[in-house]
């Protein structure tokens, strides 16, 4: 089912919401506000109703303003839903529980929580979760899709002995609200926004952390911090971590632990989990971590396999890097660990991409990622502290943009050193390295645009294809899709906030041409330099006439009467007053029709400024010559009276010749 | 001016030919000396270039001479006729009115010529001024006497 839009009939204002708290989303599903559910998959819910249907039982999820929805999951599951897991039936705008307009997910309601404090038993586990799950998984993996929000609260179901159907897990970035314990450590160590879509292995293990933890009965690890639960799992390997001394059933011990394998690839697909009975009976060689004799000490903690070294230096960079440089990092590899392999392979980095301590820090973070991704080839992009997997970059950005700076400095940093590249190209064999090499570039592109369509906000609106603009010209409104900017705009212009310098702002714009396939870089570029107001309108004027005429949208009186009252005194350069004042009633006319199209061709006119210049030139040309005619009327008085005289002596002359020879001729003949 | 100013030869030919009519017909030059005394006078008076009152003066004074110079020669034309034809005052009277009628056309006509050059002037600056405040109304141009905008 398609995302609907914002119903403004229903709707109502920041200021005007109505008495009883019902919201409508396109005028297809009420959202109750009067009935708020508790949170479900991390976020509150609400009753809802199928208006059309009039089915009742659906629940609404929001979604946080700064956290954009899963829209490749959102739009491929509204139309293929799955069984087994809480599949999105529609999506679109509504007003949220602040009264102000938010992104509701609506799900068929899932029934009551699964998970209970008693510990679960095995043929319970493998009946009611593992085959489900594993069946859904198996469904989500063939179309391309992850869950990434597998965990023992975000699981459902109608009764007791029921199928349990997976939570929902579209309302915010992928594994945004997992746990450290439910994630593998290359993810749980990665901001929570930017973990990526991931793998369907990463599900898997989610799914195997769950199974312990409901065959357990409470979490195992419950009191440790996320860095210790991550350092714990890198060092003794996941499954061993989390089951530690706990006595588990052997089939879900056999299970766990091919789930939990650190390695994703040595992890059982959804497929063969389907039959637990070959699941546990595969058994994947994995060498166990290599420990060393001593411990390295580096970020406060002591440092015992390469894995939880590359940990440290993610998460201490700043000693990492000194470590490097002094030679304690290959001393520690080549005498505690044993692994002079490991160490000539790092020196071989160090010498090739080395730099002078503290010369560069873009270099010296670049050498810092080659060294982590070369002692855990599991580890995700680290860039000096932050740790994000490549695909995550863009729900980074959107959730990180209300933070310090430092966070969206970092992530500029990544991009503009092409650090997505440079850590894929060491990992050819999980990561497209070309494919990683071409979205480099493209962001790369992105970044480097000047203008008001470049830069960061460009990044963030075109990797979150749902996320709303965040102009505070829009303030009030949720406008995820181009189709949604000139209603909005047309709306704010009506209001007090119309009296604004101008529509289109650093956000619009990069909004606009993210979300636009038509090209108006150029147009942004000018109108970021502008100074002249009028100038500035005009150019916002072509910008949202383009839009306009491309959507195919409705009139938009308001917002045109907003911009031609801007653009006026680009008409009142027109020189020529009659048409200069046929022309300003002509704008009043067409600002009214809401023609935005119209009012652009009417003051962005260069033919008729053209000739109006050359009219006006010549009309000043004419004055002067009729100066120079009347001032030599005036100077003429005496050339006329010459003229006078002599034209009056040939007068005369010639009546007299006349007379003359009448005369002569009347005596001749008399 | 150059152009008006009789030239040398034209006045030794108006000698000879003054010479030659005194000598050969003395009765007709006494006549039309008579007759054409206003001119002569005229033409000592007019200090104007080209004395252009004593000669529209003497073209009416000869028109009016044209019949009795004709009946003088065509009759004896010896002394007694030209003083006959000299002391007719009817004959006077005609040539003398004919010459003063000149002399106040070759003053008038300037005047007239003058005043329907001078109301076709007018008319051509009313025009004049008529564009000018068409161009200011439609283009803006500053009035006359203003600096440009």
């Amino acid at each position: 089912m398609p995302a609907f839009d914002f119903d403004p009939s229903s709707g109502h204002g920041a200021a005007d919401i109505p008495a009883k708290p019902e919201w409508s989303i396109g005028g297809l599903y009420t959202v109750h506000a009067d009935q708020p559910l508790g949170p479900i998959g991390g976020l509150p819910a609400f009753a809802a109703t199928d208006i059309s249907r009039r089915r009742t039982g659906l629940i609404a999820i929001p979604c946080l303003a700064h956290l954009p929805p899963r829209s490749l999951a959102l739009t491929m599951l509204e139309n293929t839903p799955v069984e087994g897991m809480m599949c999105p039936i529609a999506h679109g705008p509504a007003l949220g529980p602040d009264g102000l307009p938010a992104m509701f997910i609506i799900h068929q309601s899932p029934g009551d929580t699964a998970a209970g404090t008693a510990p679960w038993r095995d043929t319970d586990l493998i009946a009611t979760l593992l085959r489900p799950a594993a069946a859904a998984l198996d469904r989500l993996q063939s179309l391309g899709l992850t869950h990434r929000a597998i965990r023992a609260d975000n699981l459902f179901r109608g009764r007791h002995g029921d199928a349990v159907v997976l939570g929902p897990a579209w309302s915010a970035p992928p594994g945004y609200f997992q746990p450290a314990l439910y994630e593998p450590p290359c993810m749980a160590m990665c901001h929570p926004a930017g973990r990526g879509d991931g793998h369907i292995a990463d599900d898997v293990y989610a799914l195997g952390i769950t199974l312990v933890v409901l065959a357990l009965g409470h979490d195992p690890l419950a009191g440790m911090s996320d860095d210790a639960i991550i350092r714990r799992k890198l060092e003794i390997g996941s499954f061993a971590a989390v089951t530690g001394d706990a006595r588990l059933p052997t089939a879900i011990a056999d299970l766990a632990r091919g789930m939990l394998a650190e390695d994703p690839d040595h992890r059982p697909t959804p497929a063969m989990l389907a039959n637990p009975s070959a699941a546990r009976s595969r058994r994947v060689a994995a060498r166990p971590p290599r420990r060393a004799q001593r411990s390295l000490q580096l970020g406060g903690h002591p440092v015992w396999t390469a894995r939880n070294l590359a940990h440290a230096l993610c998460t201490a960079p700043d000693q990492g890097i000194r470590l490097l440089h002094d030679g304690s990092i290959d001393r520690w590899l080549r005498r505690s660990l044993g692994d002079p392999a490991l160490a000539v392979r790092l020196e071989e980095c160090m010498r090739r991409r080395g730099t002078t301590p503290g010369h560069d820090p873009r270099a010296e973070k670049l050498l810092l990622l080659r060294a982590v991704t070369l002692l855990d080839p599991l580890a995700p992009l680290s860039w000096g502290g932050l740790a994000l997997w490549p695909d995550g970059i863009g729900t980074l950005l959107a959730a990180t943009v209300a933070d310090p700076p430092a966070q969206q400095a970092a992530l500029r940093e990544i991009v503009e050193s092409e650090a997505q590249f440079a850590w894929a190209s060491m990992q050819e064999a999980r990561v497209d390295a070309m494919r990683a090499r071409l979205e480099s570039h493209r962001q790369l592109m992105w970044l480097r645009q000047r203008g008001w369509g470049g830069g960061l906000p460009r990044l963030r609106y075109a990797l979150n294809p749902l996320l709303p603009c965040a102009s505070p010209t829009l303030a009030g409104h949720l406008v995820t899709r181009i189709d949604d900017l000139l209603p909005a705009l047309d709306k704010m212009a009506a209001g007090a906030n119309a009296s604004l310098s101008g529509p289109i702002d650093a956000q619009i714009g990069a909004f606009m041409t993210a979300r636009h396939e038509h090209r108006i870089d150029a147009d942004l570029l000018t109108l970021a330099d502008a100074k002249d107001p009028a100038r500035s309108a005009l150019i916002q004027l072509r910008l949202l006439a383009r839009l306009q005429r491309h959507l195919h949208q409705d009139p938009m009186p308001a917002l045109a009467s907003w911009l031609a009252a801007r653009a006026t005194p680009l008409l009142l350069t027109r020189q020529n007053r009659t048409k200069r004042g046929a022309a300003l009633a002509e704008l009043q006319t067409l600002a009214l029709k809401g023609d935005l199209l119209a009012i652009q061709n009417l003051i962005d006119d260069p033919s008729g400024q053209a000739t109006d210049t050359d009219g006006a030139a010549l009309a000043k040309l004419r004055a002067l010559e009729i100066d120079g005619e009347l001032a030599d009327l005036s100077t003429q008085g005496d050339a006329r009276a010459q003229i006078a005289r002599t034209w009056a002596q040939e007068l005369a002359m010639s009546a007299g010749y006349v007379l003359l020879a009448a005369l002569v001729a009347a005596a001749v003949l008399a | 001016m150059a152009a008006n100013r009789p030239s040398r030869a034209s006045l030794w030919i108006a000698g000879l030919a003054t010479a030659a009519l005194l000598g050969l017909a003395a009765p007709l030059a006494a006549v039309l000396g008579v007759l054409l005394a206003p001119t002569i006078g005229t033409a000592i008076l007019d200090r104007s270039q080209g004395k252009g009152t004593a000669r529209i003066t003497g073209l009416f004074g000869l028109a009016a001479a044209a019949h009795p110079a004709y009946r003088l020669l065509n009759g004896s034309a010896d002394w007694a006729m030209a003083i006959d034809q000299a002391t007719d005052p009817t004959t006077l009277v005609t040539a003398w009115a004919s010459q003063g009628l000149g002399a106040i056309l070759a003053e008038i006509a300037p005047l007239l010529v003058r005043a329907a050059l001078d109301s076709r002037s007018r008319r051509h600056a009313e025009n004049l001024h008529a564009a000018r405040q068409a161009l200011e109304a439609e283009w803006g141009v500053p009035p006359a006497g203003q600096p440009p905008l």
